[in-house]
């Protein structure tokens, strides 16, 4: 298991390189008169080829390594739900507002946190976001959306 | 005598001094707290100092930094639950004593040690900071880029358990820093037409995304997993202040004869803060391992042994000043906390690197007086602060976190009013989860963000310099060295791991035998 998940990610890191270097353009220096000036593509394509040998190395060293061992984690559903919530929460910051849209958060993460209390879901997923942006705007002058 | 008349200006106003308790307070509270630390802290609290005069901000977060490192070692002491990872060989004999009914000479030993170990540092800061930015200043183009070569491998190398993944790490996060517009030609590049990306990524939201939510949805994903608060546990007794101050406190005489130990992990904390990559993890540990290899009672280390309290926490703290070592005289940040305090310098408009010294002299005294003042104010603070923030222990996490996620949205959009970073933020949170969880070090990422622009910089100029001959990265002897180190550096973690794994291996098979 573990060396099939480095094997994925190795596979993932490379295709990524691969992507990007086929799609840069492969232009070594600018079209000027003077001193040779490097073009913008070179220093990222440096990288993605660096990026492309380090992911056959990682593949490599899953086959050759003995008694492979990875720091991999399987991530939890619980954790991938709030990471999209929180997603969700910084598109929606232009449409509802950012003080309605942090109490939303609050409330979401409270829940999934398994607090089950609504005096306490209400009074924090309120109080927190109103009293941090009226502190923000009286301090630092900042208008919220 | 200027750096006394600098002193006295920077003393003299209120402001600072003010930042520097409420920094320690703060940074109490941060330490104590489970889940959080003083990255985070400083990550948080950075937004907020937008507005206020470099030396107070910079004085607030040296505050928070070290009140966060020195207060990590509470729970780990009283509860056996490390506030963070270089706490945890504190916990070993600190817990020990605790359980012995000696928790103040614990606390005792703790705080003691924490303080002299910040002062060795900030001693350390001051006596190699200006010599080694004189060298630095030597530098050329090909130079640099050679030493940010060899810095980046090490911090790629030793942050996660494989050097392919470190490196892999550090070189995504390059290639985010070459998100925007190239430097010279004036050219976007990955923008795809998105105009709020041409001036790059947001420092402050790549950081507070990386280290600030990544961390949270983990710790929120294990409280799930876990007990919900330590006060619920009814193996583990809720933290009173009455624990930590159980039974007598430090004698002089105990005090004295920790003095050997605390100079020593002291200055092994310093020397290793100063180096890029290792920390205050391996400090801690490896003051510990050199205490108990010369104590005459070593078989005593781990059953409640002062200097076992004493010498991981001095070597951690000293590392609190000479981490910044290379931020200040080369413009590295060797550390994660050191990528905050670079992005909090760029905040208030100021290049790390050896230039300050002559740029901003006086910014840079001030700096150092400051250090010095943090070290010495954290025993008083500490000494009153960390029994309240014990309390803060028994604080739901289901209200805690969904404040901190709060605060750091709020923070974020103070500083640039853009919702567009908010966006930026919460996608570098899922990113460094995602890291995370595939063990790609989120560290070596953010190191190689702050040091993308200034090594992409380099590069280019030495490539214009030489007309375009890549030759002139081995013309420069220094450049050679550090290519050369960076190879031997890289073989040796090789080599390291490849035996340490051997062993494993060894004593795997050795079991059975021993079985039968």
């Amino acid at each position: 298991m573990d060396k099939l998940v480095d094997r994925c990610l190795a596979a993932f890191l490379l295709l990524f390189a691969i992507g990007n270097l086929a799609a840069l353009p492969s232009q070594q220096w600018t079209h000027h008169s003077g001193p040779k000036v490097l073009a913008p593509a070179f220093f990222p394509e440096f990288l993605f080829i660096g990026l492309a040998l380090l992911s056959v190395l990682l593949i490599a060293a899953t086959f050759v390594e003995r008694g492979y061992q990875t720091d991999f984690e399987a991530p939890r559903l619980s954790g991938v739900v709030l990471g999209m919530a929180l997603l969700a929460f910084s598109l929606a910051v232009p449409h509802l507002g950012f003080v309605i849209s942090a109490m939303a958060l609050c409330l979401v993460v409270m829940v999934a946190m398994g607090e089950r209390r609504v005096v306490r879901l209400v009074a924090v997923s309120a109080a927190a976001p109103l009293i941090m942006t009226w502190l923000a705007g009286q301090v630092l002058h900042v208008v919220f959306p | 005598m200027e750096l006394i008349d600098i002193g006295w200006q920077v003393l003299s106003n209120p402001m600072n001094l003010g930042m520097v308790a409420l920094g320690l307070v703060l940074g109490i509270v941060f330490g104590a707290l489970p889940g959080l630390n003083a990255i985070i802290g400083v990550a948080l609290v950075l937004p907020f100092t937008f507005t206020l005069s470099p030396v107070a901000a910079l004085s607030l977060l040296i505050g928070l930094y070290k009140g966060g490192v020195y207060a990590g070692s509470l729970p780990a002491i009283l509860l056996n639950i490390p506030g963070a990872p270089e706490a945890a060989a504190t916990s070993l004999d600190g817990n020990a004593l605790v359980r012995r009914g000696q928790g103040a000479k614990a606390t005792g030993a703790s705080l003691l040690a924490s303080v002299s170990g910040c002062l060795v540092g900030d001693l350390f800061l001051i006596a190699v900071a200006a010599p080694l930015a004189s060298v630095a200043l030597k530098f050329g183009p090909a130079e640099f880029f050679g030493l940010f070569v060899f810095s980046l491998t090490i911090v790629g190398a030793v942050s996660g358990r494989s050097l392919t993944k470190g490196i892999a790490a550090a070189l995504l996060g390059l290639l985010v820093a070459t998100i925007g517009m190239d430097q010279i030609t004036g050219t976007s590049r990955f923008t795809f037409g998105v105009f709020e990306l041409s001036g790059g990524i947001s420092l402050l939201s790549l950081i507070m995304g990386m280290f600030a939510i990544s961390e949270i949805l983990v710790q929120i994903e294990d409280s799930r997993r876990t007990a919900p608060a330590p006060s619920s546990d009814p193996a583990t007794p809720p933290p009173t202040t009455a624990t930590a101050s159980t039974g007598k406190h430090l004698t002089i005489r105990e005090m004295i004869s920790l003095a050997p130990t605390i100079l020593r992990s002291s200055a092994l904390g310093a020397f290793i803060g100063a180096i890029p990559g290792p920390g205050a993890t391996t400090s801690a540990f490896a003051s510990y391992a050199l205490e108990r290899q010369l104590s005459n009672d070593p078989g005593s280390f781990g059953k409640g042994n002062l200097k076992g309290v004493a010498a991981p926490d001095a070597g951690n703290n000293a590392t609190c000043s000479s981490t910044l070592i290379p931020l200040f005289t080369l413009g590295i940040p060797g550390a994660p906390i050191a990528a905050v305090f670079g992005g909090a310098l760029m905040i208030h408009g100021i290049t790390p690197g050896p230039a300050m010294f002559n740029n901003d002299p006086f910014l840079i005294s001030a700096l150092m007086i400051m250090f010095v003042v943090t070290s010495f104010l954290l025993f008083p603070v500490g000494l009153a602060a960390s029994r309240s923030a014990l309390r803060l222990l028994s604080l739901p996490r289901s209200v805690l976190y969904p404040v901190v996620l709060v605060l750091s949205y709020t923070g974020v959009y103070a500083n640039s009013s853009s919702t567009f970073d908010l966006i930026a933020m919460s996608a570098f949170g899922l990113i460094g989860y995602a890291m995370r969880k595939a063990g790609l070090p989120a560290s070596a990422f953010v190191v190689a963000f702050v040091l993308g622009a200034p090594m992409e910089s380099a590069f280019k100029r030495a490539m214009l310099i030489s007309n375009g001959d890549a030759t002139t990265f081995v013309q420069s002897p220094i450049a050679l060295t550090f290519f050369i180190l960076t190879i031997l550096a890289c073989a040796a973690v090789v080599w390291q791991r490849h035996r340490s794994a051997a062993s494993l291996e060894g004593r795997g098979s050795e079991k059975p035998d021993a079985a039968a």
